[in-house]
C-alpha cells in the first residue's frame, strides 16, 4: 500500500552554478513515515531538507507534497513544520507566544489557540512554562518548545534539522525516544536530518544515506546496517573492518576472496562484483567470535595488539589479513581470561556476516 | 598573588580614570556649580557684602554702605574687575549697569555725603528695593540662572514671577531644540533602517564597500561638511542652477537659511551614527528566525512586523539615542545653514560662554539641557521595549 506524501523527482541543486550539491535526487516518502537523511557534513542532506521546506529553490527537478507541485510555492504556504538545529525560538516572545504564532497566522481565535497551546505544551511535558522567555529555559526545554511549535499547527509534514545536535548525550538519547513516541502518537510524517548514525538507526522507519550529493542507500535501519550497499555506507554506519582483496570465485550469494596477504575468506557478495575484480571485505567487529569457541568457515589465529576496555564490552585490536587494525568486539559470552597483549587467539566469523563490496578509489 | 594582580590592574586603569576625572567629571561638576554659584559680588565687593549682611533690609542703608559700594567699585574698575559685578547686577535688573556707572562717575564730585549725592543723581539710589537686589546678589548661591533658563525670575519681593515677554526666549528655544532633534532623529532612523538592512544582507565584499561609504563622511570635519551644504544650497548654488536649467523653477528656490537646510545638513552629518548600531544588530539576527516564521505560515510583511522589527529594535534604539544626543548639542550646523528662527539652545550656550561672558546662565542652560535630555531618554527607555536591549537576546 503506497501513499506517497513527498516525491523528489530528479532534484538538482547548485548554489553557484559550478559545484553541484545535490545530483538528480529521487526520493519518495510515504505518509506517516519517519525518514532520516543521514550523511557527513556537505553531503547534501540539509540542502535537500531546505528545498523541501522552501528556503532554497532547486536548480532542476520537481518536488511535490501531497500531489501538489511545490517548486513555486513560498515557504509560508507549504504548511510544513520545521525544527531548526539551534531551535530559532523567537527570543522576544514567551514560550506561549512562540506557540501561538503559527496559530495566529492561521487566523485562529483566542480560545482555540489557548487550548491548542496547552495541549502542545502538555505533549512535550512543559505545561507550566508557557510564560517563560526562551532564554530562561535549558537547552533541553528549548528543544521541546521548538518541537511543540513545529507541531502545534498540525502540519502534515515535520522537518527536523539535526534537532538534538546541541544536547548532551544522555538528553539526546532520551529525546530520541520521546520524538519517536510523539511521531507514533500523532502519525505525522517526519523527515529528519542528522549526521549521527545511531540516532538515524534508533528513530527511523527508513534511512537515506547521503554522500557527495547522492543517496547511497535508502532502506530500513536493519538493512542499512546489516547489508550496506557499498563501502561508503558500510564505513559510515557503525564500526567496520575493511580488508582489501580480490574476488577469486563466486556464486549468486557467496564468494571467495583473497586478501592482500593471501588469506582466503568466504563472504556474501554484492550483485555485480565479477571474478578477478578488486573488492573490500566489510565485517562488523561484533560479528567476530574470539577465543576457544571460534570455529567455522573463516577461522584464523590472530595476534592481539591492544585491549581496549569499555565497561560493557572489550575491544581487541588484532593483526589479521595484512591489517594490524582489525577490530573485534568481545562480550561476556567470550572467555576473556587468556586475552592479553601479544597473545595469539583463535578468531572466526560466519560467511553470512562478511560482505564483499566494490572497491572504491577514494579508499 | 591576587592582591598583586589587583594592584597591577588598578595601576593600568589609573591613567584612564584620571583622564576621565580630569577631562570629564571635574569640568562637568565645575560647570554645573557655576549655574548656582553667586561669587562676583562677595569676591569683588567683600566689605559691602559684609555690611549688607547686617542690613535689616527695610530702612535705607547707612552712608557707610553707600561709600563702601562706591569705593570698592572704583577700586575694582581701576583693576578692570568691575565688569562681572556690573553684569551680575544688570542681569538682576536691566538698567542697573548704567545707573552704577553714572553714580561712579559722579561720585568724585560729591561735596558731602555720598548717600545724598547718589540719591540726588538718581532717586533709585534711595529705593530700599535696589539695595534688596544688591543684598540678594551677595551669594553664595542663587537660583536666578536656573529661573531665567525657564523664563522666570525673582520679583523684587523675592517671589518667582515670569520674565518680561521680550526676555522670555529660553522655553521657546528648548522646545525648538527638541523639535529639531526629534525630527532629525526620526528622519535618520527611517533612512538608516533600509540602508543598514541592505548592508546586513549583502555579500561580505559589498558590505565592506558599503560600510566604507558610510564612514567616508567621517574623514572630513563637521565644519567642512556643513560649509559644503552652505555652498550647495545657496541661491546661486549648483542645486538652483540645475533646477533652473531644467526649467523646473523660474526663480531660485530659497534653501539656505531655512529649517529644511538645517534638517538636510544635520541628517547628513548624523546618519552614520544611526546606521552603524542598526547594522551590527541586524547582522546578528540569524536568518533562521525568518525561516522559522515562514515555516510557521507568516508571509513576508508579517515576518517583518512580528519578528524582524522587534529583533532589530535594540539597534533602532541605540542609533536613535546616539543621533538624538548628538543633535541636541548641535550648533555649528544650524548657525551656518539655518535662519535666525532655526538656532538651537547650544548656540546660546556658546554665545553666553564666549561673547556675553555670562557663565552662570550658560551653565544653567547646559545643565537644564542635560537634565531634559536625560529625562527624555529615560522616558524612551521606559516606553520603547527595544531600549532595554538586555531583555532581548539576539
Amino acid at each position: 500500500m503506497s501513499d506517497p506524501i513527498v516525491v523528489f523527482d530528479q532534484i538538482t541543486k547548485s548554489y553557484d552554478g559550478i559545484t553541484t550539491v545535490v545530483h538528480g535526487l529521487d526520493l519518495t516518502i510515504e505518509r506517516g513515515e519517519f525518514v532520516t537523511l543521514l550523511g557527513p557534513s556537505g553531503s547534501g542532506k540539509t540542502t535537500t531538507l531546505m528545498m523541501l521546506a522552501g528556503f532554497e529553490d532547486p536548480s532542476g527537478g520537481t518536488i511535490s507534497l501531497d500531489g501538489r507541485l511545490l517548486n513555486h510555492v513560498p515557504a509560508h504556504q507549504r504548511g510544513i513544520g520545521v525544527v531548526f538545529q539551534n531551535y530559532a525560538l523567537f527570543p522576544h516572545m514567551s514560550v506561549a507566544g512562540n506557540l501561538s504564532f503559527p496559530l495566529e497566522m492561521q487566523g485562529m481565535g483566542r480560545a482555540e489557540r489557548e487550548q491548542r497551546i496547552k495541549a502542545a505544551l502538555d505533549m512535550v511535558k512543559l505545561g507550566p512554562l508557557g510564560e517563560r522567555k526562551p532564554s530562561e529555559l535549558s537547552g533541553g526545554q528549548q528543544q521541546r518548545v521548538a518541537l511543540a511549535r513545529a507541531l502545534v499547527f498540525q502540519p502534515k509534514l515535520v522537518l527536523m534539522d539535526e534537532p538534538l545536535g546541541a544536547l548532551d548525550k544522555q538528553l539526546r538519547e532520551h529525546m530520541q525516544i520521546e520524538i519517536k513516541h510523539i511521531h507514533e502518537q500523532l502519525g505525522v510524517t517526519v523527515v529528519y536530518v542528522t549526521h549521527d548514525q545511531s540516532e538515524a538507526l534508533t528513530m527511523s522507519d527508513r534511512v537515506a544515506v547521503f554522500n557527495q550529493g547522492r543517496i547511497q542507500q535508502l532502506d530500513s535501519p536493519a538493512t542499512i546496517y546489516e547489508e550496506p550497499a557499498n563501502a561508503f555506507v558500510a564505513s559510515f554506519i557503525g564500526e567496520n573492518n575493511r580488508l582489501a582483496g580480490t574476488i577469486v570465485s563466486r556464486d549468486a550469494r557467496y564468494c571467495r576472496m583473497m586478501l592482500a596477504d593471501g588469506t582466503p575468506i568466504e563472504a556474501r557478495v554484492a550483485g555485480d562484483l565479477a571474478v578477478g575484480s578488486k573488492a573490500v571485505l566489510s565485517l562488523r567487529p561484533e560479528r567476530v567470535m574470539v577465543g576457544a569457541g571460534a570455529t567455522g568457515t573463516n577461522a584464523f589465529q590472530a595476534r592481539i595488539e591492544e585491549l581496549i576496555y569499555f565497561g560493557d564490552h572489550t575491544r581487541l585490536r588484532l593483526s589479521l589479513g595484512g591489517s594490524s587494525a582489525f577490530m573485534a568486539r568481545t562480550s561476556f559470552k567470550d572467555s576473556l581470561s587468556d586475552l592479553q597483549r601479544g597473545a595469539s587467539v583463535p578468531v572466526s566469523w560466519s560467511r553470512e556476516c562478511g560482505r564483499a563490496l566494490p572497491f572504491m578509489e577514494q579508499e | 598573588m591576587v592582591t598583586k594582580r589587583n594592584l597591577l590592574a588598578a595601576a593600568l586603569i589609573a591613567p584612564l580614570l584620571l583622564l576621565v576625572l580630569v577631562s570629564f567629571i571635574v569640568p562637568l561638576g565645575a560647570t554645573l556649580y557655576r549655574a548656582v554659584e553667586d561669587a562676583e559680588i562677595p569676591t569683588i565687593l567683600p566689605q559691602t557684602t559684609a555690611l549688607l549682611k547686617q542690613w535689616d533690609g527695610e530702612a535705607l542703608p547707612s552712608e557707610q554702605v553707600y561709600r563702601s559700594l562706591i569705593t570698592e567699585l572704583r577700586d575694582a574698575q581701576e583693576q578692570q574687575k568691575a565688569g562681572p559685578v556690573l553684569n551680575r547686577l544688570n542681569f538682576e535688573e536691566t538698567g542697573l549697569r548704567s545707573m552704577l556707572l553714572q553714580g561712579l562717575r559722579a561720585s568724585g564730585r560729591f561735596a558731602g555725603s555720598t548717600k545724598e549725592g547718589l540719591i540726588a543723581l538718581n532717586p533709585r539710589w534711595g529705593d530700599p528695593q535696589f539695595w534688596g537686589l544688591v543684598k540678594r546678589s551677595t551669594g553664595p548661591w542663587t537660583p536666578l540662572y536656573f529661573l531665567r533658563s525657564v523664563d522666570l525670575k525673582l520679583g523684587p519681593d523675592g517671589a518667582v514671577v515670569p520674565t518680561a515677554e521680550e526676555e522670555a526666549v529660553f522655553i521657546k528655544l528648548f522646545l525648538r531644540t527638541f523639535e529639531i532633534s526629534l525630527t532629525v532623529t526620526l528622519i535618520c532612523a527611517v533612512l538608516a533602517y533600509p540602508i543598514a538592512y541592505t548592508l546586513s544582507i549583502l555579500p561580505q565584499v559589498w558590505t565592506n564597500i558599503g560600510i566604507m561609504l558610510v564612514l567616508i563622511p567621517f574623514w572630513t570635519s563637521i565644519l567642512v561638511r556643513t560649509t559644503a551644504w552652505f555652498i550647495i544650497l545657496q541661491r546661486e548654488g549648483p542645486i538652483n542652477a540645475l533646477l533652473i536649467s531644467l526649467h523646473l523653477v523660474d526663480q531660485p528656490v530659497t534653501m539656505i537659511f531655512t529649517r529644511f537646510a538645517v534638517y538636510l545638513a544635520m541628517v547628513h552629518v548624523l546618519l552614520p551614527f544611526a546606521i552603524l548600531p542598526l547594522y551590527s544588530v541586524m547582522k546578528g539576527i540569524k536568518p533562521d528566525y525568518m525561516r522559522a516564521a515562514a515555516s510557521l505560515g507568516a508571509p513576508g510583511w508579517r515576518r517583518f512586523l512580528r519578528i524582524y522589527l522587534p529583533l532589530s529594535m535594540p539597534g533602532v534604539a541605540a542609533g536613535a539615542m546616539m543621533v538624538f544626543m548628538l543633535s541636541v548639542g548641535f550648533y555649528i550646523t544650524p548657525a551656518l545653514v539655518g535662519g535666525s528662527g532655526d538656532q538651537m539652545i547650544s548656540y546660546f550656550i556658546a554665545f553666553f560662554t564666549n561673547t556675553s561672558v555670562n557663565w552662570g546662565i550658560a551653565a544653567a542652560l547646559a545643565a537644564l539641557l542635560m537634565g531634559m535630555t536625560g529625562v527624555l531618554v529615560a522616558i524612551a527607555w521606559l516606553l520603547v521595549p527595544g531600549f532595554r536591549a538586555g531583555g532581548v537576546r539576539v
